[in-house]
Formats: C-alpha cells, structure tokens, sequence
C-alpha cells in the first residue's frame, strides 16, 4: 500500500480501532522502531500499530511531521530562509502548545513514544511530568499521578525513618 | 491525512506481532521507568520516589533501571569532599537539603595510636588512604556494605623504606574505563590500586595492587627521575596523569599506562609565572588530556590531542572569564572531579579564603558553595547515591494511604 505522492513516498500506519493513516515515509521513521522496520525492508505495505489508538496516533504523527528534519520534508521551502536557532525556538514554543494535553493523553503519549521509540517525544513528555511532580510532597504525587500507597503505615515510617535526610 | 480503514486486508502488517494489551499507564513498568529516570540525579530523588508506592520502590531499586538513571544523566552530581582533618577522614556535603547527606555517613575517624594517615584520592565510590608507619594501605568504600565497607593491604617494602618513598597514589574501579561499564554500582566490587614512588636522584617506580588477587604486581620502573606532586591523580582513558613538582621537570606530566604497566613523561605547556595550585590536570572534552589552567581573571582549558601527522600538540580549547571581582583575589584550584566535570575553588583575599565556588567545566558555570574551603587539597565525592531505595515485602496486603497533612501547597490536576 506504499504510494509515491509528489515524488515521497508515503506509508501507512494504522491504527486497532481501524483508522489509517498516510504519512511521508521520512515522518513514519521519525520512530526508530518503524525505522528500523522500514530499514529492514519489512515495510512495504501498511503497518499496523498495536495499542495505540487513533487520537494518539494522530497526536504522535502531528508531532514527527512538525519534528522531521526540514531538507526533503514539508514546509523544507519556508525553513531554508530562518536560521537554525531561530527555528530550534519555534519548535520549543511549538512543544509546550503540544505537551498542553490531560494527564491522561500525556500517560498515552509517553506509551507511545517508548513503544514507538521517538527520543524527542519521549524527552518531552517524560520531562513534562516529572517537572509538574518534582518539589511535592509524596502526597500530592500520588493524588496527582493517582498512584494507590500500598505500603503499610509502619512500613512508610520505616522507610521515612532510615532516610530522613531526603524527606526534611 | 486519515481516513476508516477496511479490515487489515492483505500484505498488512503488525507492528511486533502479540505485543500484550497496555497496562495502565503507570502500572507499566517501561512508562514508569521512562517518567523516573528523569529524575534529577540527586541523592533525595530515588529515596523519595521509592517511599511513594510499593511498584516505584520496587523500581527505584532494580538495578537496570539505576543502570538506565546512571546511563541517561551521564553526570553524578559532587555530593562533598573529602579531607583528612586531625586524624580524621571528614565528609563535608555540598548539596543543600534534601539532598544534604550527614556528614557522619562518610566520615572516619582513626586511632591516634595507628599513626599518620594520609588521603591519596577518591574515585568510583572509593577513598584511598596510606599509612607509611604502618606499611598500609586502606581502601574506604563508603557506600558498601559489612567487610566491602574497608579493604586493607600492606605497602610492598620498596615503597616504604629508603629515600623513594609513596608518592601519590590512585584507586579505581577494576573494570577502569571499559565500553559499556557505567560507574555507580561497582563500589563493592573490584579494584585496583595504583602507587607511585619518586625521589630526587632515583628512577620512578610504581606497582599495580588488585583486589580480585590480593596481590601486587610487578615493580615498574621508569629510569628518569621526576618528583610527583601532591595533588591528586586524574584518570583519563585508561591512563592516571600525575601532576609534577617543578624543580625537575618543568614541563612534564607522569603517566601510569594501565594497559601496557608503564611509567612515561608526557610533555605539557610551560606557563610562566603560575603556580600549580592555580592549574590542574583534567579530563579534556574529546578525551584527551586535558588542563584547566588559572591566570589573570581567566581560566583557559587546554587538551593534548594528535594531529593528521601523528604529532602531539596542545590546543586552547576555551577560555572563560571570571568575574572581574577576582581582580584583588587570590584564587585556588582546591579540588576537581573527572565524573562530576567540575572544579572546587576558594578566593582569598588578603590570604583570608573568602568564598568557595564549583565551575562546571563544560558550561563555564558556577555556582556559589555553602561553605569555605581552605587553599589546601579535598577530593571532591561525585556519585550516583541511589542507597535508601528500600525493597518492601510483596505480600503485604494492600491499605489506603495514610491521611498527612502536606506542608507544601497542594498542586492542583489538570482538567481531565
């Protein structure tokens, strides 16, 4: 099902709930595990991506066609005129629109960036939760990652106990 | 761009067929891991996640996933220094609270009556001290446990006796700089130590001890004579460098082979009117052998590299200026950490150490100590501290947490 459009050749990815997708084989290898599919030549025909729905999937490749390295890609015309720092800019104000997602969709992301295998996206959304949970409380990580404490309540003095330098 | 698909026809193909249905997010260990090893690298970090539920303390303490931490931040952070002060190794944290370890966690004290010890270097988890009255040698592992804690060995006679006596020496990891090994829970295992004997009029020697075999190696001998500095050594590659005292050798450098066991002088820069307290042998950017060098309100970083030709040459790979404050100061290289990439300093002014500052080599930055150092030798402790991530028992049975009362304001969660 690999189709050549305007000269790129194009691949498609789908998703379990039965939505295709046609991406630019250069935005698909975005992902090092489809690269490496690709690469391996295993990738001829449409690809189906387990255990990411189509509003992830649909996230994930808005973020690898904004991501792709410009030469060869779409919007390759208007990037030749900026310079690389003040694209480098545009792309970091672009992460933090993307990242602006529920709790929730974040969680899926991450799972699709370590299951897909994209550095980039992993690093943002990663960093994006530890960032909003570093200097809290063990509490409000837990009420805010809804992470249940099954430790016994001796257990968590214990644990507070013997390393009470790292909870003052 | 998408559109309903048919039902997977023909020639489809699935990503990693029979991949297991997702858990919930954070129930998957490789999104749980992928969230927490970015963590910032410092010692409250681990401790604190670990205290957060029984499948994050199971996760702080596996030990790929430290392995994983240790790989993704490269850098441990510098968590103290170590001094020999009245008879006593003392561990002063640098860190603020939380990530402030007790300064008794790593101190030492020794019995006045064993004599003079004397502090010849820390790396990879590991203190080495010298005792030449007693012909011994301690190896301090901090970080480990029951009898790993402290490995003794007795000096061979040819370093103790006579004019040539223990110079300087060096401890490290016995997996050195092999591929793939990243330093942070080797502290316990193997090691090996390195001791070099100079004098005026004698050739050089020195002699390899290992753990694994309890013994020392060969005498190595290197016919030139040179006298070795009191600072400490620096690892780079697979090599120890040894800064040199200039009566003899002004521009000269020791190094120790650990591959080939071999004494040589590496020739280096002379720098006119510095003093070696203001330069210090350190790890270069591109691996070479590298030297931070102090003068005039500005430090120039040098490393030795081979041109196409096959000649060693020295290159000024930075220079950074420091703040014009220091015009009137007296500024110290007081310690460098090879894994942290960083130097400790101290300015005097008018002889009187003031302030105490750590400059991170590879961005120029630094930043301000807690405390003052005095313009004499520490050994700055840069390591991964991942102790206190507590395995719990399984088998509890699972409880609601406990109702505390936050002492910090409460975050509010996004809108789902």
């Amino acid at each position: 099902m690999a189709t050549r459009e305007a000269g790129k050749k194009m691949i498609m990815l789908k998703s379990p709930d039965g939505m295709e997708f046609e991406v630019e084989e250069a935005v698909a290898m975005e992902s090092q595990t489809i690269r490496k599919m690709i690469e391996d030549d295993c990738a001829d025909t449409a690809i189906l991506i387990p255990n990411i729905n189509s509003k992830i999937l649909s996230r994930v490749i808005e973020y690898c066609n904004k991501h792709v390295p410009t030469t060869g890609a779409t919007g390759a015309a208007a990037s030749d005129t900026v310079a690389p720092a003040a694209l480098a800019e545009d792309l970091k104000i672009w992460d933090a629109e993307f990242i602006k997602v529920n709790r929730a969709t974040r969680f899926d992301l991450i799972q699709a960036a370590s299951y897909l295998n994209i550095k980039g996206l992993l690093d943002l959304t990663s960093q994006t939760t530890i960032d909003t949970i570093s200097d809290n409380s063990l509490e409000e990580i837990r009420s805010f990652l809804s992470t249940k404490n099954d430790y016994l309540p001796e257990e968590e003095q214990t644990i507070r106990r013997e390393n009470q330098w790292a909870f003052q | 761009m998408s559109h309903e698909g048919g039902s997977g026809g023909d020639g489809e193909m699935a990503l990693l067929p029979g991949h297991p249905q997702p858990a919930a997010p954070l129930e998957d260990e490789d999104v749980l891991g992928q969230i927490l090893v970015r963590l910032p690298p410092l010692p409250s970090s681990l401790v604190r996640a670990a205290a957060v539920s029984r499948h994050w303390g199971r996760l702080a303490a596996d030990r790929a996933f430290l392995r994983r931490f240790r790989t993704h931040h490269r850098r441990p952070p510098v968590l103290g220094v170590f001094e020999m002060r009245g008879g006593e190794l003392v561990f002063t944290p640098l860190l603020d609270a939380p990530d402030r370890i007790p300064r008794e966690r790593f101190s030492m004290r020794f019995w006045h009556v064993l004599g003079c010890w004397t502090l010849l270097g820390y790396r990879h988890g590991r203190v080495l001290l010298v005792n030449l009255d007693l012909a011994l040698l301690l190896v301090f592992a901090p970080l480990a446990g029951g009898r790993r804690r402290l490995r003794a060995a007795v000096i061979p006679p040819d370093f103790v006796d006579g004019e040539c006596a223990v110079a300087n020496g060096a401890v490290l990891c016995a997996a050195g700089d092999e591929q793939g090994h990243v330093h942070g829970d080797c502290h316990s295992g193997p090691f090996k130590v390195v001791l070099v004997a100079t004098g005026v009029r004698h050739p050089v020697i020195a002699r390899v001890y290992s753990s694994d075999t309890g013994e020392w190696g060969d005498l190595v001998v290197m016919a030139e004579p040179c006298v070795v500095s009191k600072f400490p050594s620096t690892l780079i590659g697979n090599a120890l460098y040894w800064w040199l005292n200039k009566c003899q050798q002004e521009d000269g450098i020791l190094k120790f082979d650990l591959d080939s066991q071999t004494l040589s002088l590496v020739k280096r820069p002379i720098f006119d009117g510095i003093p070696s307290c203001r330069i210090r042998i350190i790890r270069g950017e591109h691996g070479g052998v590298g030297l931070a060098v102090y003068s005039y309100m500005r430090f120039q970083i040098w490393e030795r590299m081979v041109n196409s030709h096959g000649t060693a040459i020295w290159v000024l790979r930075k220079t950074a200026r420091m703040h014009s404050m220091l015009q009137y100061s007296m500024l110290t290289i007081v310690g460098y950490s090879e894994d942290g990439d960083a130097l400790l300093l101290t300015v005097s002014f008018g002889g009187v150490p003031t302030y105490s500052f750590m400059l991170q080599l590879e961005s120029m930055e630094w930043t301000n100590l807690n405390q003052t150092f005095l313009d004499c030798s520490y050994h700055p402790f840069a390591y991964f501290y991942t102790a206190g991530t507590v395995r719990a028992s399984s088998t509890a049975p699972a409880i609601e947490p406990p109702q505390q009362r936050s002492t910090i304001p409460a975050i509010v969660p996004p809108q789902q």
